[in-house]
């Protein structure tokens, strides 16, 4: 470029006036003493580390230290109330910790119903006494476990079953007899009972006086009585009147049933005896 | 003279390694070899002494401080002073113009009568105001250039520059020197 367009000589002789001062004569000692100053600075030996410094680094590390404990702490305790289920007992640190803290929970053991007719008879048992298991298993509820309505009535039977066997067993030991009313009122609390449950009541209650006889009389060496009469006689009735009452709703269901075709109903039909 | 180059430059490795061993005495013989022309370019570029001692100073400085990365075999000190003393006059006039509320003149003054008889005073600050009347750029490729015998090559890598986008630059600016001292140098 400079060979196409060159500078003038106009331009050049121009240009040549612009000439410059010298540098100051100080120059380049200035410099030099510049230079080696930065230098002398960086070569001075480290300053000596302040106590306060030192103590910081400690304060800081015990604070990490107390930061970490803590966090364990509240880590372990977060695993052991199960936050963190059961992935948290597989951790190398955390896991011994949850070990101490929260132990393992025993097994729960599992009632299953043994067999009703076992093929050896226990030895002690008398031929005519006739201990059997309990008809109804009734199993600790497990905390959380949802029952089912029937194990539900199953529980609330047996307690009752068992109330009413304290109660008769109480009167004899007393020497009580109950008096009519006091039939009457158990009659009519036991008809409030829906039939197959009352059924299912009774039968339970025989049970048990018969459990408990035989138990007994083993324990006393005594041979226990075959048969236990219980209100057979009121239940035998309130069972009767139940049927029946049954069977005349269903007729007059029926009944109702058939009306509207124009057939002709029967009132007052005598109601069928058992 | 690529002979006398390439012992320069073997001189510059020899002295820039004796630099990074904190050597006082080998960066005293290249600030009397290379201050001026940083001093030079500094002047020509700012239009003022003080100014352009401050920038020598502080290029120099920069070669102390930067020796033990000097790498051998390259432009030479004088190459790598030029461009940095170049990129601090940059430097100080954009702060320049930020910093300054006056108007910067585009033009060569024409407060010196043209008419009148030339003398060497006269012809001096009428060329000192052309040169200084540039665009910077343009103003520093005629001193690289013209001054500092940069050839074009040199000049374009000193600003950063492709060689054509140079060339055109270095165009821009004798033109605009040639309109502004014509008529003073007749």
């Amino acid at each position: 470029m400079s060979d196409t367009n060159p500078v003038d000589g106009v331009t050049a002789r121009a240009l040549d006036h612009y000439n410059v001062p010298p540098l100051s004569a100080a120059f380049t000692d200035r410099l030099i003493a510049k230079a080696l100053e930065g230098e002398e600075i960086s070569a001075l030996p480290p300053l000596i580390a302040l106590r306060r410094d030192q103590r910081r680094g400690w304060v800081r590390g015990r604070r990490l230290a107390v930061g970490v404990a803590v966090f364990s702490l509240m880590s372990a305790a977060a695993a052991a109330t199960g936050v963190f289920g059961d992935v948290a007992k597989n951790v190398p640190v955390i896991g011994p910790l949850i070990a101490i803290v929260a132990p393992a929970p025993k097994p729960k053991a599992i009632i299953t119903p043994k067999p009703k007719h076992a093929s050896a008879a226990p030895k002690l048992v008398p031929p005519l006494v006739v201990v059997e298991e309990p008809s109804i298993e009734v199993a600790e509820p497990i905390a959380g476990e949802i029952l089912t309505p029937r194990v539900r009535r199953q529980i609330r039977r047996e307690m009752i079953a068992q109330r009413v066997v304290d109660q008769i067993e109480r009167n004899e030991a007393l020497g009580i007899t109950p008096t009519p009313e006091e039939r009457a009122k158990f009659a009519e609390r036991l008809a409030k009972i829906p039939p197959v449950q009352r059924v299912a009541l009774i039968k339970r209650v025989r049970d048990i006086r018969r459990e408990r006889l035989a138990k007994m009389t083993l324990e006393a060496g005594e041979i226990p009585q075959a048969n236990i009469p219980l209100l057979e006689a009121e239940t035998r009735r309130q069972f009767r009147e139940d049927r029946l009452r049954l069977r005349e709703e269903r007729r007059l269901r029926w009944m109702q049933r058939e009306e509207p075709q124009g057939g002709s109903v029967v009132q007052n039909e005598s109601v069928p005896q058992n | 003279m690529l002979a006398t180059a390439a012992l320069v430059n073997e001189d510059d490795d020899a002295l820039m390694a004796r630099v990074a061993l904190r050597d006082g005495v080998a960066f005293r013989k290249l600030i009397d070899a290379y201050a001026m022309r940083a001093h030079r370019i500094a002047y020509r570029m700012l239009g003022d002494a003080t100014e352009a001692e401050d920038v020598a100073q502080e290029a120099l400085l920069r070669l102390w401080n930067q020796a033990m990365k000097w790498h051998p075999g390259g432009a030479g000190v004088s190459a790598w002073l030029g461009r940095v003393a170049t990129n601090l006059c940059l430097d100080r006039l954009r702060r320049r113009k930020f910093a300054s509320d006056e108007e910067v003149p585009e033009r060569a003054d024409d407060a010196p009568g043209a008419d009148e008889a030339i003398d060497e005073d006269r012809l001096r600050a009428r060329t000192v105001a052309a040169v200084q009347a540039l665009p910077d750029r343009q103003r520093a490729a005629i001193i690289l250039t013209y001054y500092e015998d940069y050839s074009n090559m040199a000049a374009a890598g000193a600003l950063d520059m492709n060689i054509k986008a140079f060339e055109s630059l270095l165009l821009r600016a004798r033109t605009a020197l040639r309109t502004a001292l014509g008529g003073a140098a007749k």
